[in-house]
């Protein structure tokens, strides 16, 4: 079963396209300052996957020390992209963004760069559409092809369409109930 | 010394549009995006192909070579209007044979 987060709500295209949907809360933040990410990180407290869109490195690194949020679409460079593995924090393939992208060669280039430095350091890695119309959306299918040519090997690319996104719905499921305390932390 | 055969693979897409879309449109889109992404030498290089014969209701076949499926999807799946349409391409199967293709038309 693969999950596309970070999308629009259309269910019947979206399970014509190879897709679960799934009700998820998913909030996108975009803080210019670290003052602003605290605010925003408390405002989306109850939010069940928070993403930080294009951070600068500041923010990037106050949000993985503070753990703040679930996913960055930023490309990650070497001492974060290693603390980001300690704490579960994923980097996520936003696939909008090239398809908006104005040079097309370097997102490419800055893709697969974070795509091998994630699987050095066993970065969790998530793939999304990050469609903000249906027509942005695209197939399960081609996202895997997708991660293929930035450096995946098949099994690979087909993990980063449901692996983590399984372990932040068992997350949902367990804050339903009660059980989860913090991150690393539940009632057993 | 022996030459090795291209093995070719067949990849079934479909188009998500409002309307339907021509062969000749589509053959042109998916060409033109192609060769954006990997140019005219990986064109050839990949013996890409689409097949008239295999083509109506905005379904279609693409004959390609094993090793440019990827490339070659992902080229695809970057096409995001073909002339003042919106549409989504989706690749459905990778076929390896035309005989299995020939009961879904």
């Amino acid at each position: 079963m693969y999950y596309d987060f970070w999308t629009v709500k259309e269910e019947e295209l979206l399970k014509r396209l190879g897709f679960q949907p799934v009700n998820l809360a998913v909030a996108v933040i975009a803080p210019k300052n670290a003052d602003e990410l605290k605010y925003l990180a408390e405002k989306n407290k109850t939010a069940d996957f928070i993403v930080l869109h294009k951070p600068n490195e500041k923010v990037l690194k106050v949000a993985v020390d503070n753990c703040n949020i679930d996913a960055t679409d930023e490309f990650v460079k070497y001492p974060l992209i290693k603390k980001m593995a300690e704490r579960n924090i994923a980097v996520l393939i936003n696939f909008n963004e090239l398809l908006k992208a104005f040079n097309l060669q370097k997102t490419l280039y800055l893709m697969s760069r974070t795509v091998k430095l994630a699987k050095r350091h066993k970065t969790p890695i998530i793939i999304s559409s990050g469609a903000q119309t249906k027509w942005e959306l695209r197939s399960a299918s081609d996202l895997i092809g997708f991660c293929e040519v930035i450096g995946m090997t098949a099994g690979e690319a087909k993990k980063t369409l449901y692996d983590h996104q399984e372990r932040v719905l068992n997350r949902k499921e367990l804050k339903k109930t009660g059980k989860w305390v913090s991150p690393g932390v539940r009632v057993v | 010394m022996a030459v090795k055969p291209n093995r070719k693979r067949y990849i079934l897409f479909e188009i998500i549009s409002d309307k339907e879309i021509g062969f000749e449109l589509s053959k042109r889109a998916i060409l033109d995006s192609t060769e954006k992404l990997i140019g005219s030498l990986g064109i050839s290089k990949a013996d890409l192909r689409l097949l008239p014969d295999f083509y109506s209701k905005n379904r279609g076949v693409i004959s390609v070579n094993h090793d440019y499926i990827p490339k070659i999807k992902l080229a695809v799946t970057l096409i995001q209007r073909i002339g003042s349409q919106d549409v989504i391409f989706h690749t459905k199967r990778v076929f390896g044979t035309l005989r299995k293709i020939k009961n879904m038309f």
